[in-house]
Formats: C-alpha cells, sequence, structure tokens
C-alpha cells in the first residue's frame, strides 16, 4: 500500500536533500517514487491531460527545488500542492469536467480486457480500482488519492486541499464507505 | 465488508495504508490503486531528468516568481552561493568519482539501491516497496556506484563510530553536514537502525552525547519521540494510527543537512 517504512521515508529524505544540490541519481529516485503517484492523482483532476500536467509540474519542481526545505513527506505534500495548482488552473482553463464518467458495471466486472496495454494483472486492478475512486464525488476522491495513492496523512493532505484534517478525515470516510457499498 | 459497518477508526486505518484485520474488496481496491508504480507511468523520466540537469548547468534554478501554495515546511532560502556556481557536469563528475561521497554519509550509497550492510534490523533496501515492484517498474536507481575502495569508511562505519562516541577526524564531515553533532547522530542512528524520523526539533534539555551509546536499544533516554514531552506540537498528532507515522508528526519541518559541505570542492 501507500505506506512507507521509516527507513524508506529517511532514505526518500536524504536523497531530497541530495538532489536539492545536483545530484541526479538522486533526483531520478525521487521521481521515480513520486511520479506514478502524481498521475494518479491527477487523472482525477484532469483525466487524460494527467501526463501534461504532471510534465509541468515536474518542471515547476525542479525550479524551486532549491528552495525546498523539508523531509520527503514534507516534499510529496509541498510536490502535489504544486501538481494540484497546476491542475486547477488546467481545468479553469479548459473548464472541463474534471471526473471521468465510465459505468459502473465495466469497473466492478471481471477483469476487462479492453485495455491490452496493461498486460499485467495488477495494472488491471490498478486501472480498476482508481476508476472507481474517481467516480466519487471529487472531495472525496481527492482525499482518499492523497491519503492512499500519495501516501500523506490527513494533515498534510489538508495542507494541499486548504482543508483542516478533519474535514479531510471526513470525506475519505465518506469516500471509503461509498466504495464499500458499491463493491458488494 | 459491509459499507455501514466501516468504523472511522477502520476507515482511517486503511487510508493509513494497515489494512490487518480489514481484509475484503475495499481493502484490494485501495491496494491496487497505491501498487507499484508501472513503466508507462514513468514516460516522461528523460525529459524532467532533461530540465533537470539543464537547471542545474545553469547554476542555481532559483525562481524569483513566488510559488503557490507553498507547504508548509518550506521555507524560502537561496541555495548556498557554492552551489549556484557549479555546473551539472561537475556534479556528474563529482559524484560518480570522488569516493568520499559514498564514503562521507552514504546518500549516493542510498540512492544506488542502499547502504550495503547498513540495516541489521530491516529487510534490504527496496526503494519504494508501495510503489516498486521490480517486475513491473524500471530499474529502481541508477546505476550502482561502484563501491568506495577500502581506503574510504562507509557510512555505516562513520555513523556507527559516530554512534558509539568515537572521536575521529573522518567523522568532521558528517557532523558539519549535519549542522552539529547531535543533529548528526540523530541522521546516523536513523540511518543505521533504518527507524526512520530523523528528529530535528531539538529540545532544549537535548540528552547529553553518551547516551546514544545506547542506540541499538532505542532512542536516548529523555528524548520521547512520541512527542509525550513536547505539549506544545500536540497539534502535530493526528491520531489516524498509522504504524510509524508517529516518528513525523512531531517533526513536522526537519531540515536536512547541507550536505554540500560534505565535499568540500577544491575550487571553492
Amino acid at each position: 500500500m501507500a505506506q512507507r517504512t521509516p527507513a524508506d521515508e529517511a532514505e526518500l529524505s536524504v536523497l531530497v536533500g541530495l538532489a536539492q544540490q545536483g545530484d541526479e541519481a538522486a533526483f531520478r529516485s525521487v521521481y521515480q517514487d513520486l511520479q506514478p503517484r502524481l498521475l494518479r492523482y491527477l487523472r482525477a483532476l484532469v483525466a487524460e491531460d494527467a501526463e501534461d500536467i504532471a510534465s509541468e509540474a515536474w518542471l515547476h519542481i525542479v525550479r524551486d527545488l532549491p528552495s525546498f526545505r523539508g523531509t520527503y513527506d514534507g516534499f510529496r505534500g509541498w510536490a502535489t500542492t504544486i501538481a494540484r495548482n497546476r491542475a486547477l488552473d488546467h481545468v479553469r482553463m479548459r473548464q472541463r469536467r474534471p471526473r471521468a464518467d465510465t459505468p459502473l458495471e465495466e469497473l466492478t466486472g471481471v477483469a476487462g480486457d479492453h485495455d491490452t496495454a496493461l498486460s499485467a494483472l495488477d495494472g488491471l486492478g490498478t486501472e480498476r480500482a482508481l476508476r472507481l475512486i474517481m467516480r466519487l464525488p471529487r472531495d472525496q476522491a481527492e482525499a482518499v488519492l492523497l491519503r492512499v495513492v500519495l501516501g500523506l496523512d490527513a494533515k498534510t493532505a489538508g495542507q494541499v486541499l486548504g482543508k483542516r484534517a478533519g474535514a479531510v478525515r471526513t470525506a475519505a470516510y465518506r469516500g471509503l464507505r461509498k466504495l464499500a457499498g458499491e463493491l458488494q | 465488508m459491509n459499507a455501514r459497518r466501516i468504523s472511522r477508526r477502520a476507515a482511517e486505518q486503511m487510508l493509513g495504508g494497515n489494512s490487518a484485520g480489514h481484509d475484503g474488496p475495499l481493502t484490494d481496491l485501495l491496494a491496487a490503486a497505491a501498487s507499484p508504480g508501472r513503466p508507462e507511468e514513468l514516460a516522461g523520466e528523460e525529459n524532467v531528468m532533461a530540465a533537470f540537469q539543464e537547471a542545474f548547468a545553469q547554476g542555481s534554478p532559483i525562481s524569483s516568481a513566488p510559488r503557490r501554495g507553498a507547504h508548509r515546511g518550506v521555507r524560502s532560502s537561496p541555495l548556498p552561493a557554492v552551489l549556484s556556481r557549479r555546473s551539472a557536469r561537475a556534479w556528474t563528475i563529482r559524484v560518480s568519482g570522488a569516493v568520499l561521497v559514498v564514503g562521507a554519509v552514504g546518500g549516493v550509497a542510498i540512492a544506488s539501491g542502499g547502504v550495503p550492510g547498513r540495516n541489521p534490523v530491516s529487510t534490504p533496501k527496496k526503494p519504494t516497496p508501495s510503489m516498486s515492484a521490480p517486475p513491473l517498474t524500471r530499474k529502481q536507481a541508477p546505476a550502482p556506484v561502484t563501491p568506495a575502495p577500502a581506503a574510504s569508511p562507509s557510512a555505516l562505519e562513520l555513523c556507527k563510530a559516530l554512534l558509539d562516541g568515537k572521536s575521529r577526524k573522518q567523522l568532521e564531515p558528517l557532523i558539519k553536514a549535519a549542522g552539529g553533532r547531535q543533529k548528526a547522530l540523530a541522521l546516523c542512528k536513523a540511518l543505521v537502525t533504518g527507524q526512520g524520523g530523523v528528529p530535528t526539533d531539538w529540545p532544549k534539555d537535548w540528552p547529553s552525547e553518551r547516551d546514544w551509546r545506547d542506540w541499538q536499544n532505542g532512542w536516548p533516554q529523555g528524548w520521547d519521540r512520541d512527542g509525550k514531552n513536547r505539549h506544545d506540537r500536540k497539534d502535530k498528532h493526528d491520531g489516524h494510527g498509522r504504524p510509524g507515522k508517529h516518528d513525523k508528526a512531531i517533526l513536522p519541518d526537519v531540515v536536512l543537512p547541507d550536505l554540500a559541505d560534505l565535499w568540500n570542492p577544491p575550487q571553492r
């Protein structure tokens, strides 16, 4: 799951520090950890434009990286905030519906064969899971994704969303209940 | 799982990645959503790396534009002047060639897949257990850095020496980089034991140095990692019970050591 052992957190914190000093290898490791998470979260906000927005966000992250101060946990929150702001700007500009509207049956059925690019079994499972989460009301979807996929705690997720930790917990809780109901 | 029967506590545990005792389709769904990253999700990697190289080749990429939504843990401060003059190429050479890098603090060794023999307690390094399954992802870390020759002590050795209370000239760069002996001790403790949670919110009554000699058995007396003696930080606890998370709850603004000092660049 999204949980890391403390050792990973300490190591990734050191890697962020090294990346800030120009260490490519360290930055690559940070990118490889964070990018898939960001991409999955962004898909809930901007659907098929997620990759473009993620790229923009990374350029911003690279630009401001030297001035960041904090642990990897803080870095994730910081980077996610950058990505989210990019995504919201994009949504405002395009006035696009942020959520996918995939029929529930398509998602809850047996793993389909419609997405052959994702040959790996859990890749397909991931797609289904993400699409189900994206069907939640947006505040719930965001709360669940920030907590589960990005691995942020409620407080950091609240900082990303500009909400109190309690509001994030409630939204995520409602989201989980709804998901559980749909999975029955 | 019955949707009506999910307690807030159970939900909080699942959201925090602790699915123990909550088996069911919902747990499976959350696990799938947070599954390891896939190669196609890293399609833009080389573009981002190119941007990174370019930014550092031009010296400090600090922007004058204000950042939106700056995280609380972020403080604006200029990159050390020495770094702003440094090209990415110079860094590459230094990083790949310098024995000192591997020996100094272990950061590069971590980047290349873990500090050898670093951790007697935890399992070998998996860079991101939650997001990186070897069969599905590309290489987890860049090409391994060639291990340092015997002349240079490993990060593990340095850290153990430091934690054992030894005083060596070789330790000085590490201490300097960490911003002081106590911070170096905390960093080393976190790295050596794999317990993470580098404390930097230093209490005034920080335990004396020799308390660290018992580092294998836990954090020094007087340092309550659960924050019990840290009434001013009470609000940092959000009480969701994620194992290990409490470490970070009291450590919101960890400032990493300025590792640049370790390199002691000759052209300085």
